[in-house]
């Protein structure tokens, strides 16, 4: 055999080598060959998550198809887009120009959408304008989905039939936590489920004002699977009883310096009392006043609040007194007569409430009363909740 | 020292009159094997009485070291001391010092626990002192039967600190008395501390011929016509049709080959089943008669426990108060242990359900809905560490409802001496901060009324209870650690579990239910 007949029976052995280990999907497997339907896309945005049918790929945005509603979503936007089939193609908004070409191929309009063709697919799926995917709008899903997920859970005893339990006090800004012990271990987060819900008593009745969810984290960035910046998140580390009474929740640090190891990241979401500092605030300084059946004002001051708090009822002064305990370390008849300085300002609260100057006027008085019937180093150590 | 002996100075310890002296401080000697014990613990003595070390302790060769108060059997006296020869201690135990002491008030009522623990247990005392692999894991639930006390349930197992407290819901085989009367006697048969938060009654009225189960979430479901799955088959392909098809005592356990090849990377046991399914069927309920086995035991007591030995009191009493490696290590728990359903959807299996461990000493009826993913035929897997389980049946029930339980509140406790103990309700009556403790010996009686029925009616009654429990570090394990940390969760971990649960398999079931705790 001559060396150039060996050579023309070796590159086709060859061929059929590479090709018996091909490893991929068939044109039979693959999705956008079998039907109509564009290719299936995940796209992780900063703040949302995208996933749909692949209708068009415009130079500057992709045209999705997600629960019968068409998105337009900016290609700058998109932290990760994944194709079914095909893997990860685009990174930090950024696409090859021969990927690009051989995705658009696989989306359902790859000639694109001239204006006639896009006036009768928005009118198909009900639409004016396509859906401009953005910040806003993931947050404002994330929001309809928590509600959505939550709203039996206004019920507080269906809540505990799902298994939800109370643990902790009765924050003044927050409420109580109720936490799923189940939802609480999962790895994911779901808006419509989240592992903790947030109550407080209203005017007399176990009301929902919130809920929030927690992940583990051992690095300490915040998880980016939920459509909000790592800023809101904050973190627990300590403790329950640490985490209540001696660092969060009273302008503390959440993270004790120097400690390695897990925490927990928690994100609270007001979505069933608005919160005058934002959706996603960690505390509500308007609860207090809802407690008490006020309005809240725009320029909600802490301090007033939290003298509201403890006008509020019971769980206001026990808890105040509790901090102070925890915090302040006082003796036995210190405690009492903080315990009693407490007692009196409470009912001053409720006098001045709802008037925030007078409300702050009262809490400052509070504090300076303590501070004469204290030690001077148990008011140092209360000088960091005051 | 034979057991006589010790039974002797035991009877004497607890009838000898106590003389207190002042004590003096000595500077204790630190050396290499020493281990120094941050956390506020508690000393139960093999005369009964308990030691409280408020700052912790310092245990260094036979010795702990540290400023403590003593208290005597009737929890009346107590004088200070600084050191303890640890030949003289059951076990060690981590406890809370609550900041918030208006909203955890520990309740315990059910005094004189150290009498009731060394004169009711005293032989399991000394079967347990040096080898500490003994009865334990949660409070357990006794129903009256004319007379006897035959176990129904357990409750909230393997919840070893606070931060895993847990709710629980069993059924209950006996029914009520005729004027609607449930008694239910809760012991403490076990070398731990049980903090109970929270018990009640839940019953459902369903038809006659309906079986009413908790399920994964402790939902009740109404099942009927129930059917043994066609076919069934574990690991190696055995059959196990005869095995799981009735509730019958014959049960499933993982096959020795597959035991002693699980290892990293392949620590499973599954069993895989088929089912016809009828049509337009979209959801079925699987049925499921089960009970641990005692691995999960050997994973807690020997693996979390007993090998880091005092190092324990400061991981339960310290790090799993802390929230983040409280979560980790639970997830670790969730991902790796009890069962994990999965359906076959016509492509693979997915994951649909997941059942927590549930103890070993009680079987537990559950069961658990389940969508019906393949049209054609229903595929499941059931999925967990090797030999983590007794099934003794795996049923499928093509019809099932959901009802809401009605709740019957605790209406009263009796103590040992048949005594109505109010305090005790009150504790027990909601789930908030308030917790009745027991340790090991002691019982109490919980009382629901559940008045009457109407005719042709079935009820099924279940009984709620949420809770954690402290497991005391023996004396074995104080005296001879073998890890200098403490437990880090690890596949490596559960696979050194499975290694010792696999020799002492034989002698630790036998050792295990006859080391309970006589209550009285």
């Amino acid at each position: 055999m001559s060396g150039l007949m060996r050579r023309a029976l070796f590159i086709p052995a060859a061929l059929a080598t590479i090709g018996a280990c091909f490893h991929g999907p068939t044109p039979e497997r693959f999705q956008p060959a079998q039907g109509p339907k564009g290719i299936e896309v995940h796209l992780a945005l900063s703040r949302d998550r995208v996933r749909g049918e692949l209708l068009a790929f415009q130079d500057t945005a992709l045209i999705v198809l997600r629960d019968n509603q068409i998105l337009l979503v900016p290609l700058g936007s998109i932290r990760s887009g994944v194709f079914k089939q095909r893997g990860t193609l685009i990174e930090n908004g950024r696409i090859s120009q021969q990927e690009r070409t051989r995705i658009r191929l696989m989306s359902r309009f790859p000639a694109g959408l001239t204006p006639e063709l896009r006036a009768r697919l928005l009118t198909a799926y009900g639409q004016t304008e396509f859906q401009r995917v953005s910040a806003a709008s993931g947050l404002a899903e994330f929001t309809a989905r928590a509600r959505a997920g939550t709203e039996r859970f206004r019920d507080a005893e269906v809540a505990r039939a799902v298994g939800y339990r109370p643990v902790g006090p009765d924050f003044p800004g927050m409420g109580r936590h109720w936490i799923h012990p189940t939802l609480i271990l999962r790895d994911s987060l779901d808006p419509a489920q989240p592992p903790v819900l947030e109550y407080a008593d209203i005017t007399g009745r176990l009301t929902l004002v919130g809920v929030a969810y927690a992940a583990l984290v051992k690095d300490g960035a915040p998880p980016t699977s939920l459509p909000v910046q790592a800023s809101d998140w904050h973190f627990h580390q300590g403790t329950v009883e640490q985490e209540s009474f001696l660092r969060s929740h009273v302008g503390l640090g959440h993270v004790m310096p120097g400690v390695e190891g897990p925490r927990i990241a928690v994100l609270h979401a007001w979505i069933w009392l608005d919160n005058p500092d934002g959706l996603l605030a960690t505390d509500n300084w308007a609860l207090p006043y809802a407690r008490l059946g006020y309005p809240a004002p725009a320029d909600v001051s802490p301090d007033a609040a939290r003298a509201l708090a403890l006008a509020a009822g019971d769980g206001g002064r026990a808890y105040l007194e509790a901090l102070m305990r925890a915090v302040g370390q006082p003796d036995a008849a210190e405690t009492a007569a903080v315990a009693a300085v407490v007692a009196r300002h409470q009912a001053g609260a409720r006098a001045q409430a709802p008037n925030a100057t007078q409300l702050e006027q009262c809490w400052a008085a509070l504090w300076r009363d303590v501070q004469a019937i204290v030690r001077p180093e148990v008011w140092e150590r209360l000088q960091a909740v005051q | 020292m034979n057991h006589r002996v010790v039974l002797s100075l035991m009877v004497l310890a607890t009838a000898c009159i106590h003389t207190f002296r002042t004590v003096d401080v000595q500077p204790v000697e630190r050396t290499a094997d020493s281990v120094s014990v941050g956390s506020p613990v508690k000393a139960h003595m093999v005369d009964g009485s308990t030691v409280v070390f408020r700052d912790g302790v310092i245990i260094a060769r036979d010795t702990v070291w540290g400023a403590g108060n003593r208290y005597d059997l009737a929890l009346r006296d107590s004088t200070a001391i600084v050191s303890l020869a640890l030949d003289s201690v059951v076990g060690m135990e981590s406890f809370r010092t609550h900041v918030n002491q208006a909203s955890s008030i520990v309740v315990s009522t059910l005094s004189t626990a150290g009498a009731v623990l060394v004169v009711a247990g005293a032989a399991v005392l000394i079967a347990c002192l040096n080898n500490p692999k003994c009865f334990g894991s949660c409070p357990t639930y006794y129903a009256d039967s004319a007379g006897t006390h035959v176990l129904e349930a357990e409750g909230f197992s393997y919840s070893i600190a606070p931060l895993f407290e847990a709710r629980d819901v069993d059924r209950l085989r006996f029914p009520a008395a005729s004027d609607g009367t449930v008694r239910i006697e809760v012991r403490n048969e076990a070398f731990e501390t049980h903090y109970i938060n929270h018990l009640e009654l839940l019953e459902v009225r369903h038809a006659e011929g309906e079986f009413v189960l908790p399920d994964e979430q402790n939902r009740p479901v109404i099942v009927r016509d129930l059917a043994a799955a066609a076919a069934a088959r574990d690991r190696r392909g055995t059959d196990l049709g005869a095995i799981l098809a009735d509730p019958d005592g014959s049960v499933y356990r993982t096959d020795p080959e597959v035991l002693s090849r699980a290892r990293v990377g392949d620590l499973e046991d599954a069993i895989e089943l088929t089912a016809p399914v009828a049509a337009g069927a979209d959801s079925v309920a699987v049925v499921l008669r089960l009970r641990n086995s005692l691995l999960n035991t050997i994973l807690f007591y020997d693996i979390m426990l007993g090998d880091p030995g005092a190092r324990s009191l400061d991981w339960v009493g310290q790090r799993l108060e802390e929230v983040g490696p409280a979560v980790e290590l639970a997830q670790w728990y969730q991902r790796k242990m009890g069962m994990r359903i999965a359906v076959w959807d016509g492509d693979r299996y997915r994951e649909v359900a997941h059942l927590k461990d549930t103890g070993p000493v009680a079987w537990k009826d559950v069961a658990l809905v389940i969508p019906v993913l393949d049209r054609r035929t229903l595929r499941l897997r059931l999925s967990f560490p090797a030999d983590n389980w007794r099934i003794d049946r795996v049923a499928i029930a093509s019809h099932f409802r959901r009802e809401p339980a009605m709740v019957h509140p605790l209406a009263a406790v009796w103590d040992a001496a048949e005594q109505r103990d109010t305090t005790a309700r009150a504790s027990l009556l909601a789930a908030d901060g308030r917790y009745l403790e027991t340790t090991g010996g002691q019982r109490f009686t919980a009382e629901f009324q559940a008045g009457t029925a109407p005719a042709n009616t079935a009820r099924t009654f279940f009984l709620a209870s949420q809770g954690y429990y402290t497991e005391w570090v023996r004396r074995g394990w104080l005296t001879a650690p073998r890890a200098s940390r403490t437990f880090v969760p690890s596949d490596s971990a559960l696979s050194e579990a499975i290694s010792r649960w696999r020799i002492t398999q034989d002698t630790l079931e036998a050792r295990f239910m006859a080391t309970r705790i006589p209550v009285r």
